[in-house]
């Protein structure tokens, strides 16, 4: 009886797909089965017979529908969409705006000032000494320096403008959708794509039909991406007890693959067997992404036995990448207290990649 | 991608629909079997590649020649394909032969001989029948893999999925037709 494994190297065998070590090991194999030989024969001939299907030929007159079909929608190349987003330009304006408003500032500012204090001015206009006039009230031990007013105008601008540096600063937007929005892809994908990349460390609060049919779908995706999900044995019977909350965090994955996965969790699925095969709409209803918070760090530390500490982000860039490197997710309740053996192991042997991104899902239905 | 593809390319992108005829001309054949056994059925191919060169021909400004034209093209093709089926209910199609008024075969010479005829035929018929029966995406894998001779890598880039999904699909999907193409010999039996 051959093992799932040993089929799956016989299939990539047949596919054409094994490096030299791996075709070795398939060879090795098929001489010594004879059940890996019949499965190899019979797959390359399923192949052979797919290969063989008639071909052919379109009538010519497709050619001519097809342009007919573009000249009478007037149907011209589109031209390039402006880019979705042009990150420099609310610079660029902030930049444009300082520089006016440091300009009448300093102008008004100028104005205001007294004559007098510019004294070498006033004497390279002259070129003479002028010897200040005494005021006969003028006491020298006492400094009587009148009391600047300052232009009401500019006093005002300047209170307008600078007040607010004192202001909290107000806290970054989050990127917020809805999983059917994410189904179109495109845009939404691309803007998700984006801020991943500007976060080292990004938590996604995930909002649930289900909580059974959502984990049990992110399972099968992450099973189809050949991603390792390392889970702790509590979510194997997930509860829809809305109280209840999962973690999936993953630190080995770049930021387009997390974006595939969030696209994947989005579309409906087929489910059941061939003649009973029905569509089933995702379970996943909206995501809110930002960046990951000290309590939530917290939370997870303690359901994986570590330090909140050793989470801290590093700067992926100046790592060393491991081909050999697995994708790995963890998936664990929010609110566990002590690992199990399985998330201890990960914890011990977890290394982060370059180019990858730490992401928290928190998974929670409504 | 070949010199003379990105000519006609370049004639298209000033509005020379003629150019994107011969275009249409050169990869109609080959989009056409592969979107047939995606879609099974010559009517509905017809309509995907249509729409697929339409498709192609108001995206062209997003064509950046870093990729064959027509693996680019196929990229639509397959999506397009794809998202027909899923959006098709399940329905019983009989293949009456009346698909075959659309398009002609190429080699008639080896389907004259009587006795070969009927026997590739049968076994044509179990094919297309037993790949009817995988969802899209094992079809689409196995169509680019066995008809278009496609790597791992070329496909993982067209249906934008990693490679080790494709090689997880391919592998369920060659399981699947397998049981599928016994069951129906022994059905037949």
């Amino acid at each position: 009886m051959l093992s799932e494994q040993e089929i799956q190297l016989l299939t990539s065998y047949v596919d054409g797909e094994l490096n030299q070590r791996q075709r070795k090991a398939a060879t090795r194999l098929m001489n010594k089965s004879s059940e890996a030989r019949a499965l190899v024969k019979e797959l390359q001939e399923n192949a052979h017979k797919v290969k063989m299907l008639p071909k052919h030929k379109v009538e010519p007159s497709l050619v001519d529908e097809i342009v007919k079909a573009i000249e009478e929608s007037k149907a011209q190349p589109k031209q390039p969409a402006p880019p979705l987003r042009r990150v420099w330009l609310p610079y660029l304006t902030a930049s444009l705006a300082a520089a006016i408003l440091i300009a009448v500032i300093g102008f008004l500012y100028w104005q205001s000032i007294p004559v007098s204090d510019f004294g070498t001015k006033d004497i390279a206009a002259t070129d003479k000494v002028i010897e200040p006039k005494l005021d006969p009230k003028f006491d020298p031990k006492i400094e009587q320096t009148p009391p600047w007013k300052p232009n009401p105008l500019l006093a005002q601008i300047t209170e307008d403008t600078f007040g607010g540096f004192g202001a909290p600063v107000p806290i970054d937007k989050v990127f917020t959708a809805s999983f059917r929005e994410f189904q179109k892809a495109g845009v939404m994908a691309s803007q998700f794509t984006h801020e991943l990349n500007r976060e080292k460390s990004v938590n996604v609060d995930v909002t649930v039909k289900s909580n059974k049919d959502a984990l049990l779908r992110l399972r099968t995706i992450l099973a189809e991406r050949g991603i390792n999900l390392i889970a702790d044995p509590a979510t194997n019977k997930a509860s829809d007890d809305k109280k209840v909350e999962y973690l999936v965090y993953a630190e080995s994955l770049t930021s387009d693959e997390v974006t595939r996965l969030m696209s994947e969790l989005s579309q409906s699925y087929v489910v059941g067997m061939k003649n009973s095969q029905k569509t089933v709409l995702s379970p996943y209803n909206h995501m809110t992404l930002k960046p990951t918070a000290k309590d939530d760090r917290q939370q997870l530390a303690k359901a994986l036995g570590v330090e909140a500490s050793t989470l801290e982000p590093k700067d992926r860039k100046d790592l060393k990448p491991n081909p050999q490197h697995d994708k790995v997710a963890v998936l664990v309740p929010a609110n566990a207290s002590r690992p199990a053996a399985e998330l201890a192991e990960f914890a011990q042997r977890r290394s982060t990649q370059p180019g990858t991104v730490q992401v928290v899902i928190r998974i929670r239905q409504e | 991608m070949s010199a003379d593809d990105n000519r006609l390319i370049r004639e298209c992108r000033t509005g020379n629909t003629a150019a994107f005829g011969e275009l249409v001309s050169r990869y109609q054949d080959r989009l056409f079997n592969t979107v047939l056994r995606l879609v099974n059925n010559a009517e509905d191919a017809l309509d995907v590649v249509q729409e697929s060169f339409l498709h192609a021909y108001q995206s062209l400004h997003s064509f950046k020649g870093d990729a064959l034209f027509f693996t680019w093209l196929y990229r639509i093709a397959v999506n397009t394909a794809i998202s027909m089926k899923r959006k098709q209910k399940p329905v019983l199609r009989i293949h009456t032969g009346d698909d075959k008024a659309a398009i002609d075969p190429l080699d008639s010479a080896e389907s004259n001989r009587p006795g070969h005829a009927i026997e590739m035929a049968e076994e044509e018929r179990q094919v297309h029948e037993g790949l009817a029966k995988l969802s899209a995406e094992h079809r689409a894998v196995l169509v680019m893999k066995d008809m278009e001779g496609m790597k791992y890598e070329d496909m993982a880039a067209i249906l934008e999925v990693p490679i080790g999904t494709i090689r997880s699909r391919l592998h369920r999907a060659r399981l699947e037709l397998r049981d599928i193409l016994i069951q129906l010999q022994k059905r037949e039996a």
